[in-house]
């Protein structure tokens, strides 16, 4: 060998080898079975087919919480945006006293405040303002508990914006939300683009907000209702569970990646948490 | 023999080639500089020396030692880089005496050791400090320190002098140059200074796109410009290049003309001049060519005055008063011996047969 | 800006946080001095109990058993499992190709995006006694169909969660490596320092402060994760009741709010524990 470099790197390949094959068994699965002909909890190959994916868009319960899930993301993403972009916008351009403490509180409290942790003060307080079963419940309660997180991406975001922008759109005369809407608003769209992502992929992937808050089946979103397609008992059919999974988990993937692409991935820790 | 050689050597970064067919040697007591503008291959180069980079076609030999596959370490060379790469965790003393650590040597001897060259870099109360606690030029020497516990066959410098401020440099210019002398062994050091390439070495290379374009003493360098691009990158102001016609033993610039030496015999339709700015004489009455003067900027010591000469620029460098002032017209005289003639690939013409 | 606006502009994102998540946080102590429960006379009229239920939280041997293997999947899965690997992993790829780097974070990243349900379930398949793709494969090897979540509970959802957060030690390490000038391990090259002086006495002291948050966050992301219910539902016999699971089973199953809000005090305090440790350690960072 000329170069004793190519030692290291071969190493290097033979330890990768089973910690990769490691990563990627579980989820081979999720891309081989939804196409498969005969289903099973095995990965195996055979003549690929669509009639899995036919046998989704005829179950009424999946094709119903998919359109629940569709209704909470939409309505946890819309709220997120437009509260975090305000707020986002004040703590970046305005000194108020009191500014510091309140920022502290909110990481402070977006870090402990799980929905594990909070579980059941989070199920009395849905219960005493009536919201126990309904949509608003499990939106209002998503977009509490991830509004902080995006209010500091959006916040670093803005901070990032040099302020002779607006201050050159201030002495021309425009009003603050002139300001925010000509200025801040086209120049910070990759972070408005990063929260609204992120907002989606973490409302449509949760389980355990929908879990403890939805009563009837009626209301399920995927989660839920995958869930209840393996757990329950008799026999579950594989190829439905498998294709749904996949068209489940499909929007996420592809978003993330259509993220990092573009944005690369600089927000560490704001997909989870 | 020499003590490293460069043999065609090419190395490429997927579509760039940074460095292209250099083949150089380097004696054991040389101060070698590769010298050139930002891009051109200087640090590549370096780092093939010290096995960073490993060549896609030549030969590196130290020594006398094929080493073009060597690992690093395997080389017994010892590298300063740009940022000094001092480890921020370690203090002084640690930083240098690592190397001998992870070679094991004995406590006593790397206690000897350090104190030698902490007291021939003047370092030497330094030694329990951070490196962020310590002025950059101390950094510089604090990573010459760790360099030369090392006692290694080549010393490989690249930029040591850029991170420093400008009075700064000078002095550990000066600084540089006397160390030279007691390290006894080849440095390699790369720049994009030419005074600074100048001031230090026995042996300059000149790179321009990957290539070496000149190899020579400062002095050849200087006097005998192998090209255009060597004539024009060193000195300051740089040479002036003006394009001219050269017939029956005379230069034509615009519609003025004047004789070159007697025994000139090419002739050239597209020709360049060269002329140093020192080299040009200003004369009120006569001279070679018809002159007006332009600008003047006394700098102390010298004034440079730029001249307009037809449509050409020329900048001249004078050390008495200057009895002009801008608008005159004057008369211009070139040094004969001085003056370049390159061709119209920039190449040097050897003219001159002996006159 | 006017204050008006200002005050405006704050109010729906204050209100909402205010409401769902600083509320609930505070709530969760009263509650846990009641002895509510969701059925019979005591939701109606629940009875102020004071520090009863922590007291008797200290002598419940089944908050013991989910401490303790709340305790073991932090430390097995995060601080051996993710940290480990994702240190691994980030040296491994460190100083490599793009292109390998971007294969080995995709593939790590896919693990960490998938839905959680979803997750559960490709590990239920993967794991399944007969016909899982593991014991198919294994038995090509021999050796015998393992019952995974019953005969070796703990460990399996241990090694489940090191495959699904590995990710994000990964990415941080990854990060955190990119920081050290090329020129520091370049030197040690030169000098001819060994792999493992290298990673002694350059990498690991010049990226001690992305360590430490990497196992703080994780250890506070891990200790309040759920999934797990999801493929065992903390069974066999509680083998793998984790504390959110043993909150889960007082307050959903057994109906006792007052109760499975004590436990979630205790919960909360480590997390407000783990998350000024964390804090400070970030603010010192940025001074
Ligand atoms: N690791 C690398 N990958 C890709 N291209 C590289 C790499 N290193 C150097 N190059 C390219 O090779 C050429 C020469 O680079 P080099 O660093 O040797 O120049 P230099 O003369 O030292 O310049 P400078 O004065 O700016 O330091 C440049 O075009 C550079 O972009
Ligand atoms: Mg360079």
């Amino acid at each position: 060998m000329k170069d004793p470099r190519r030692l290291s790197k071969v190493l290097s390949y033979i330890i990768l080898a089973p910690i990769l094959s490691f990563f990627i068994a579980p989820v081979l699965w999720l891309f081989v079975t939804p196409f498969s002909s005969r289903p099973s909890l095995f990965i195996s190959f055979s003549t690929p087919t669509l009639s899995n994916f036919a046998r989704v868009f005829q179950n009424k319960t999946a094709i119903n919480a998919f359109k629940n899930s569709v209704v909470i993301s939409v309505g946890v993403v819309l709220l997120i945006t437009v509260c975090a972009l305000f707020a986002a916008y004040v703590l970046s351009r305005h000194y108020f006293r009191g500014r510091d403490i309140l920022l502290y509180v909110l990481v402070l409290f977006s870090s402990i405040v799980t929905g594990v942790a909070a579980m059941v003060p989070i199920f009395m307080l849905n219960l005493k303002l009536g919201l126990i079963d309904r949509e608003l419940g499990v939106i209002l309660t998503m977009a509490g508990g991830m509004l902080p997180t995006s209010i500091f991406i959006l916040k670093d975001f803005f901070d990032s914006i040099p302020r002779a922008f607006e201050e050159a759109a201030f002495v021309d005369g425009s009003s603050p939300m002139q300001v925010m809407f000509r200025i801040f608003l086209p120049l910070s769209s990759k972070g408005i683009i990063v929260i609204a992502m992120l907002a989606f992929a973490q409302s449509w992937s949760n389980f355990l907000i929908p879990f403890i808050l939805f009563r009837s089946h009626m209301k399920y979103p995927v989660s839920i209702a995958i869930y209840t397609f393996f757990s329950e008992v008799g026999v579950p059919d594989i190829g439905m569970i498998s294709a749904y999974a996949l068209l489940y988990t499909a929007p996420v993937i592809v978003m993330y990646f259509l993220v990092e692409r573009k944005f690369g991935f600089s927000f560490y820790g704001g997909i989870k948490g | 023999m020499s003590w490293v050689e460069f043999k065609n050597v090419v190395k490429k970064f997927s579509d760039v080639t940074a460095v292209n067919n250099v083949s150089f040697s380097i004696e054991k007591n040389d101060f070698f500089t590769l010298l050139g503008p930002s891009g051109c291959g200087k640090t590549t180069t370096l780092r093939l020396i010290a096995g960073l980079e490993i060549p896609d076609e030549g030969k590196i030999l130290i020594a006398d030692q094929d080493v073009t596959y060597k690992l690093p370490k395997e080389r017994n060379v010892a590298m300063v880089f740009q940022n000094y790469a001092l480890y921020p965790h370690m203090t002084v003393k640690e930083n240098i005496s690592y190397p001998l650590v992870v070679r094991k040597v004995q406590r006593q001897e790397i206690e000897k050791r350090v104190r030698f060259v902490a007291d021939s870099l003047q370092i030497g109360q330094l030694l329990d400090r951070y490196p962020q606690q310590i002025s950059g030029g101390q950094q510089q020497r604090v990573a010459l320190a760790r360099a030369m516990i090392q006692t290694p066959s080549v010393f490989l410098l690249d930029e040591p002098l850029s991170n420093l401020d400008a009075k700064l440099r000078l002095e550990a210019r000066s600084f540089l140059k006397h160390l030279y002398t007691e390290l006894g062994t080849a440095v390699v050091y790369v720049t994009h200074d030419q005074a600074e390439a100048m001031a230090l070495s026995t042996k300059i290379a000149v790179m321009d796109n990957g290539s070496i374009r000149q190899i020579g003493s400062p002095k050849q360098i200087y006097d005998q410009p192998a090209n255009i691009f060597v004539a024009s990158f060193i000195g300051n102001p740089p040479m002036n290049i003006v394009p001219c016609k050269i017939s029956n033993g005379h230069c034509l610039i615009g519609e003025q003309k004047f004789p070159l030496q007697t025994s000139w015999e090419q002739e050239y339709q597209d020709a360049y001049l060269g002329i140093r700015p020192e080299n040009i004489q200003l004369d009120p009455a006569h001279g070679d060519l018809h002159a007006q003067v332009f600008v003047i900027e006394p700098l102390g010591v010298e004034t440079i005055i730029t001249l307009n000469v037809d449509d050409h620029q020329l900048k001249c460098l004078v050390f008495e008063d200057v009895p002009f002032a801008p608008g005159d017209r004057i008369w211009i005289k070139f040094k004969r011996e001085k003056i370049h003639i390159f061709d119209k690939n920039g190449e040097k013409v050897q003219g001159r047969l002996s006159s | 800006m006017g204050k008006k606006a200002v005050v405006l502009l704050l109010i729906p994102a204050l209100t909402l946080i205010a409401i769902f998540l600083i509320f609930p946080a505070i709530w969760v102590l009263k509650l846990g001095m009641t002895n509510e429960t969701l059925t019979g006379i005591k939701a109606r009229e629940p009875d102020f109990v004071g520090f009863q239920n922590l007291a008797r939280i200290f002598s419940d041997r089944f908050f013991y058993n989910a401490l303790k293997i709340s305790l073991l999947f932090v430390f097995g899965s995060a601080v051996v499992g993710q940290a480990g690997l994702g240190m691994s992993l980030a040296l491994i790829t460190y100083r490599k190709s793009r292109r390998l780097k971007t294969l080995v974070q995709s593939i790590v990243i896919l693990a960490w995006i998938i839905p959680e349900v979803v997750v559960a379930y490709l590990w239920i398949a993967f794991l399944d006694k007969d016909f899982g793709t593991l014991n198919v494969l294994l038995s090509w090897f021999g050796i015998r169909k393992i019952n995974w979540f019953y005969e070796h509970p703990i460990f399996t959802i241990i090694i489940f969660n090191t495959w699904r957060g590995t990710a994000y030690s990964m990415l941080l390490f990854s990060a955190a490596l990119e920081t050290i000038p090329p020129s520091y391990l370049e030197t040690a090259d030169i000098i001819g320092t060994s792999p493992y002086r290298k990673l002694k006495d350059i990498i690991l002291p010049n990226i001690k402060s992305y360590i430490f948050t990497d196992l703080i966050l994780i250890t506070l992301w891990t200790f309040n994760v759920f999934t797990p219910y999801l493929l065992t539902g903390g069974g066999p016999s509680f083998r793998t009741e984790l504390l959110p699971i043993y909150i889960y089973r007082n307050a959903f199953k057994y109906f006792k709010i007052g109760y499975g809000s004590a436990i979630s005090t205790v919960v909360l305090m480590i997390n407000l524990l783990l998350a000024i440790f964390y804090i400070t350690l970030s603010r010192r960072k940025k001074a």
